[in-house]
This record gives structure tokens, sequence and C-alpha cells, in this order.
């Protein structure tokens, strides 16, 4: 028998059943994935498993560990487990850490709640434990706060915390979702290694299905907390016998039919921009500092293609959108739109601006959540000077709705009604419905589950073709850029490192850095998916 | 449309100080500036509801006029405050980290420096005492308050998605902070407007206190209140009544501020109850 199982678990909050009869074990050493998109419950069945769940919630079923049955602990018997036998990494590493402790105090401090450690030996412990997960050797002196720490080091962190007591599970809650593309590869290659050296065994929870393949034994498939399939990676995944598993997998690096370009007409040409950031004017400082965001960027778009831009954070993809958008200054440099430039923050040439609008990656923060959705919808009708009538706004509206796949009747309805996926879809209404020239995608479905994602992008193409629009799409997920883009920039602290085909660059990158972002991709291989057999 | 349990609470609180406030204008059940020796310090009963003070006035009738003072003091503080310090914030929020804003907070930082009452006692000092100049000093310092929260809860709106999208819209900055910036700190408006309300009658109580608010005999609560301490020990209601009466209507103003808060956000209508 496996030293962890979970038997017939329910959960109720509220009375509202969110997980059920979930059952799977756990073997020493072994790798579990659990994948599902956002809702599923794969979140909640990690916080059972440490008895850390809301209030309002009421369990049945067992869970078993060691030979206990730990779901029928009291909250003081369960703090001997979490962190010592059980450890958890969550997905946000900045929220995670203290700001004000030095981080080899805060992975000392387990050592210091359970074990008789004196304080210089936890620190020397937890010294080890840091080397151990590779950081770098400059960040173990006793002073280094978590600020002065990448992400991904944060996150490095975290684990060499999760270690320090020799757990033998440890629970990790979407660790790389939060971190570039180059960086989650370095995470998830620590924590294999850590599994094969040391014997702990994973519960690696996450929604990607392509970082569950590079590194799980078995893989659990929820959906509205149940586990739908549970099996072998490669038995799971080739054969694909649940028709959800099935959906999921068609919807990684879901490739829309791509979009025919011809024009050599300009649209959009950015010439030499540079950009930097001032500390903010006091009335009684003199210093300023200057911090360079974009340096010497030209790029020119035309008409009626779908131009990528790609880079980790940092790299300066924002402010880019934010210059070309005119809510910047430009330090050095011209951006034109059909010739005409755009100026920041002046608001005298309408017509200029309403050439342009832009969806944004965040579907929560894209709405005033006191307006319908009629207003929000209606709200870039401002920049037109055609003044119109109520009836001819609203007719307008419910089109526009009823283009990106909403009904008509959802126009008096306010945002929070609506769920992420249905938001981006709004946005998008939101952005054409004054047909603008040149739509910006800034992250637009980067916070999307694949199978929303995958929709998403359908729409915007059909979209795309139908108006001859022409997209700047702006991403940190190459698979994406790569799979809907006719050209991309590759953009690195505030450089254009490689510009050219998408398909070129993304399949046969000159530069290194290129190089290194595509080959940190992870993906299903081919192997994997077709069972042995070539693809189409 | 269903209301919240705190706001109809609220409502029927406030709407009873201040009916009794209004009745007061036309008739009250005695007259308070006639003094009635014989009758002081009675009881609680029918001819005189909630007893009479020191003087035999009622004191049932004292608070009903004293409502015109206190209310009236509160109330137009707080619109003062209102009036005055949102724009500044909003100002201030649009125009973050410019000489303006500067400007503005320091501003706001002057006010806060010095202590109220000592601002209230020049005020007076130099117009004399009225509830007038009682409302004028209340309301003054009402203002940084009311720019403070505004600019804080501003800017953090200004960071948003939407306020963007606003601005690619085209909309200049006085335009958003109406339409999107306003209406989503208008809770946290309401809710400090409540608090504000409270204090100004204890402020208004405070002044009386001193003899710097509303003079005698014209009755207020805070005015009732301060003049019971001494007959505390023998006369307990003469500082009971008005006490429940401010506790009463600060609890109202600030239910009544709760319930319209969740009233008017339309992401917490489904959880009414």
């Amino acid at each position: 028998m496996s030293f962890f199982s979970i038997k017939n678990f329910n959960l109720y909050i509220r009375e509202k059943k969110i997980l059920n009869d979930i059952s799977f074990d756990l073997d020493k050493g072994e790798v579990l994935g659990i994948a599902g998109e956002s809702g599923s419950g794969k979140s909640l069945t990690a916080l059972s498993i440490l008895n850390l769940l809301p209030n309002f919630s009421r369990k049945t079923g067992f869970i078993y560990f060691d030979n206990k049955c730990i779901s029928d602990f009291t909250d003081k018997e369960m703090c001997k487990i979490r962190g010592k036998d059980i450890s958890m990494i969550f997905q946000e590493p900045m929220t995670a850490l203290n700001p004000l402790k030095s981080i080899n105090e805060q992975v000392a401090e387990p050592l210091l709640i359970h074990s008789n450690h004196s304080k210089k030996e936890a620190l020397e412990i937890a010294t080890y434990y840091l080397e151990k997960v590779e950081l770098p050797t400059n960040l173990l002196n006793d002073n280094v706060y978590p600020h002065e720490l990448s992400g991904g080091q944060q996150q490095r962190v975290l684990i060499a915390k999760s270690l320090v007591l020799k757990p033998r599970i440890i629970i990790a809650d979407e660790p790389t979702t939060s971190l570039d593309v180059t960086t989650q590869k370095g995470i998830l290659d620590l924590l294999k290694n850590l599994v094969n050296q040391d014997g702990i065994s994973l519960l690696l929870i996450t929604h990607d299905l392509a970082v569950l393949a590079q590194c799980a034994h078995r893989v659990a498939i929820m959906k509205s907390g149940e586990i739908l399939e549970i099996g072998n990676l490669e038995e799971i995944f080739k054969t694909k016998k649940h028709p959800y598993t099935k959906k999921l997998l068609n919807s990684v690096n879901y490739s829309p039919p791509k979009k025919n370009t011809s024009s050599k007409n300009i649209l959009l040409s950015v010439k030499s921009v540079s950009t930097s950031y001032y500390n903010s004017q006091s009335l009684f400082s003199t210093k300023q500092n200057k911090s360079n965001i974009l340096n010497d960027i030209s790029f020119e778009i035309y008409e009626g293609e779908i131009f990528g831009v790609v880079g980790e954070s940092g790299s300066g993809k924002s402010t880019l959108v934010k210059t070309i958008l005119g809510l910047q200054n430009l330090e050095k440099g011209e951006i034109l739109i059909k010739n005409k430039r755009i100026k920041a923050n002046k608001f005298d040439d309408l017509s200029i601006r309403s050439m342009m609008q832009v969806v944004f990656q965040d579907p929560y923060g894209s709405f005033n959540p006191r307006h319908r959705i009629k207003r929000l919808i209606a709200e870039p009708f401002f920049l037109l000077n055609t003044i119109q009538t109520k009836k001819e706004i609203d007719e307008k509206v419910n089109y526009a709705l009823e283009e990106v796949g909403l009904s008509p009747n959802d126009s008096n309805k306010f945002i929070h009604e609506f769920s992420g996926g249905q938001r981006q879809r709004i946005a998008i209404a939101r952005a054409l419905i004054i047909k603008p020239k040149l739509l910006i995608l800034d992250e637009a479905v980067s916070s999307l589950d694949v199978s929303i994602k995958a929709q998403i992008l359908d729409l915007l193409v059909e979209l795309a073709n139908r108006y001859n629009l022409t997209y700047l799409f702006v991403s940190h997920d190459l698979s994406v850029v790569q799979n809907i883009a006719n050209r991309v920039i590759v953009m690195k602290s505030g450089e254009i490192v490689e510009q050219g085909k998408a398909k070129q660059i993304l399949t046969k990158p000159k530069k290194n850095y290129t190089k290194s972002l595509v080959e940190a991709i992870p993906i299903i291989s081919r192997r994997l998916l077709n069972g042995g057999q070539i693809a189409k | 449309m269903k209301f919240p349990i705190s706001f109809i609470l609220g409502f029927l609180l406030s709407l009873f100080f201040l009916a009794i406030t209004i009745i007061s204008f036309f008739w009250v059940p005695y007259d308070v500036e006639t003094l009635n020796i014989t009758n002081r310090l009675m009881e609680p009963s029918f001819e005189n509801l909630l007893g009479t003070d020191h003087f035999g006035r009622d004191i049932f009738s004292m608070i009903m006029i004293g409502g015109q003072t206190s209310l009236s003091v509160a109330l137009i503080a707080v619109g003062l405050g209102l009036f005055f310090g949102v724009p500044l914030g909003l100002i201030s929020a649009s125009w973050r980290g410019s000489l303006l804003d500067d400007i503005i907070m320091r501003g706001n930082d002057l006010i806060f420096a010095f202590p109220s009452l000592v601002i209230a006692i020049l005020i007076t000092a130099v117009f004399g005492p009225s509830a007038f100049n009682a409302i004028l000093a209340i309301g003054i310092f009402n203002i940084p308050v009311f720019a403070r929260v505004t600019r804080g809860a501003a800017i953090s709106i200004w960071t948003l998605d939407f306020i963007s999208s606003a601005r690619i819209a085209g909309k200049g900055s006085f335009r958003i902070s109406l339409e999107h910036i306003l209406p989503n700190i208008l809770n946290l408006l309401i809710v400090q407007g409540s608090i504000q309300f409270s204090l100004g009658i204890l402020a208004e109580a405070g002044l009386s206190y001193v003899g710097l608010g509303v003079q005698p005999p014209t009755p207020s609560w805070g005015r009732m209140l301060a003049d019971s301490q001494t007959m505390i020990s023998f006369a307990p209601n003469l500082a009971l009544f008005p006490g429940i009466t401010i506790i009463l209507a600060v609890l109202g103003l600030n239910l009544l501020g709760d319930g319209t808060r969740d009233l008017i956000d339309p992401r917490l209508k489904d959880k009414i109850k």
C-alpha cells in the first residue's frame, strides 16, 4: 500500500459540493501531476490534504498518511505534519516571502519551529539548502532580502524552505505559472532532481499540460471537482480516453488558421524610440535617477498583418504598448500611424486615437465594475466626432456583442456576471466597436485557460480576416505567438534582439537569446501525443 | 429590489431623528427656555417622557431642539469636507507626482498639524462664539480628511486597466475622474462621511463644553451631555438620554452609510439577503 492515499474524499463549502469522490495514491519518489482548468478544484484538493480549508467547509472521506488517517486530525495535530512531513510551494513567490526578513532566516524558520536546532545551526542548514537549490553564491550571505532576488530565485528560496525539514511530500501549486519560460525550465528541472535524489514525492498542480509532460510520472485530469481519469502520463496522453482530456490536449499549442497578408502599406512605424523612467519629481528632491526602458526600438507593421512582440518580463513590452497608445512620453524617436504622428498624452486629434484600440491581459481589471456592459462597450464612441442617437448606439453595441459570440441580452448586465473568457470577448467587442485599424493585444490570452484561449484565438483570427484588421500581438508565450503571428520581434531589456518571419525565428533562431527562449518552451512531444506515430 | 437590513435599520433610525428635529421647529411638548425649578430632576414619567433636568426643563423637548444644532452642525461640516476635500483629492490624484499635488497635499498636512480645538478657539475668538463658527471650525478640519482618503483611493483606481482604456478612448482626466474614479471610491467616501458625521456631533459637544459652540439656553446634544456631568451620581438619566441619542443617531447614520454602499455596488447585489 502507498504511504499516502486519499479515498472517496468529498468537500462541501457552504453545503455546495466542491470536490466529488476524489481518490488517489502517491508512491515514494513519484511525481503525480494534477491538471485542470480554473475552478476544477485542483488547488482545493491540495489544501484539503493540509487541512487549510476556508470557513464553512465540511468534508467526508479519508486521507491516509503513514497509516494514519490525517483527515480526522485536529488543527493542532496537523501543525506537526504541515511543513514537516508535507510541505507546500505556492504560485506567487513574491507574496509568499516576508519582505522584512532575510532569506536564510526565512528558510531556517521551519527548523526553529519543528526541531531543536540552535539558531546558528538552523542558519547553517538553511545555507546548505539554499546552495542545493542552486541559488547564486553571492546571494548566500546573511543579509540578503527577498526584494534583491528575481522571481525565479524567490521561488528557489521557497523550495529550499520547503526542503529543510526533509519532507516526504511536497505539494507544488502552480509553482512556475508566474515565472518566465526560461526560469520555469530551471525550476522544473530542480524539482525533478530533488525527487530523484531524495525520494520525495511531488504533487504537482498545474493548468499547463506541457509542464506535466516534462516531469510527471502519473497524471490526474480534473474537471469541476472530479477526477476524470488518472494513470500513467504516457497512457493518458496517448490514448486520450476521456473526451475532456482530448479537448485539453488539442487546445495545447492550438494553431488557428493563419491570416494571409499581401499588403505592403505601412500602418504603424516605430522609429528609433527610446524612453526612460525618472524617479518622481518631488518638491524637495533635486537629483533624478534615470533608467532606460526602451532603447532605440524601430519596426514597421504592414496593414492586415499579425505582428508579434515576444519577451520575458522586464523586457519593455508593456512600455512599448503604452508609448504606441500615446499613454507615455517618448524621449527620442517618433511613432507614426498612417503617417500621422502619435503624440503622448495629447487628446486633441481624436482621429489618430480612433485608429487604434487595445485589449489588456487582466479580464478583471479592464472594466469599470459599476457600469453596465452597454456603457462599457460604447465608451470608445467618445472618439468619434459624429453624435449618435441612443438607438444607433444600442444597435451597434448589440451587433458587437453578437459578433464576439455573446447575446444582446447581456448588454444590461454588469461585468462581474461574466467569466474570464467572456470578459475578454467583451474587451474585444469594446475595442472593435469603432472599427479601428490597429488592435493591440497586450497579453490578451495569457490569463485564460487553454480551451478558452483556443476559442479566443479563433475569434481573433476570424475578426481579423473579416475586417482586415492589423494586430500587434504582445505575449511572453512563444508558442501562442508562433501560432498566430506573421512576423515577430523578440525583445530583451528594452532592445530588439531579433526580428523577422514568425516561423523562421521561432523554429530556426539565429541569436542565442532567442534560442534559449525557444528551447525553454515546454512542449508535449509528438511521440507522447500520437503513440509513436508521426503526426499528419 | 431587495434592501439590505442594515440599510432599512439605518434609514429608520436616521428618519426618526430627522423627524423629531423637524417637528421641533413647530412644536415641542414643553418650552425649553422657561425654567421650572419646582419640577427639577424628575424621573421619567408620562408628563415628562425622559424626565427633567436641574432647571426643570423637559429632557425630551431638549433632545428634539438639540437635534437642530447637533445634526445641522455635523451634516454641514461633513458637507463642507466633501465639497472641498473630494475635488482636491481627485485633482491631486490625477496630477499625482506633480507640483500641484505637492502643494495640495502639503497644504493638507498644514491643517492636520494644528489641533482642531485651538483653531476653533481662534475662529471663535475672532468672530465670536456661535453655531455658525462651530460649523466652520469643524468643517475646515474635515477637508484634509476627505482629500487624503480620496487621493489614496483614487490613485489605486488610476492604475487599473479600465482607466487606460478610457484614456485610449480619448477621455481627459476631468472626465475620467468623474465617470470612472468617483463612482468607484464612493463606498469609501460614504463610510468616511458617516465616521466624520459622528465625530462632528462629538466635536460640537466639545466646542459647546468649552463654551465656544451654541450659547445657552439653546440646547445641543453635546451640551446636554456636558452639563450633566456634575450631576451624574444622583441624576444619571441627564447624561444617559443625550448619550443614547448621540449613539443611536451615529449608529443610524453609519448603518445607512453601510447600507447605501452595499446598495450602489452592483457586485454585492446578489449577496444581499
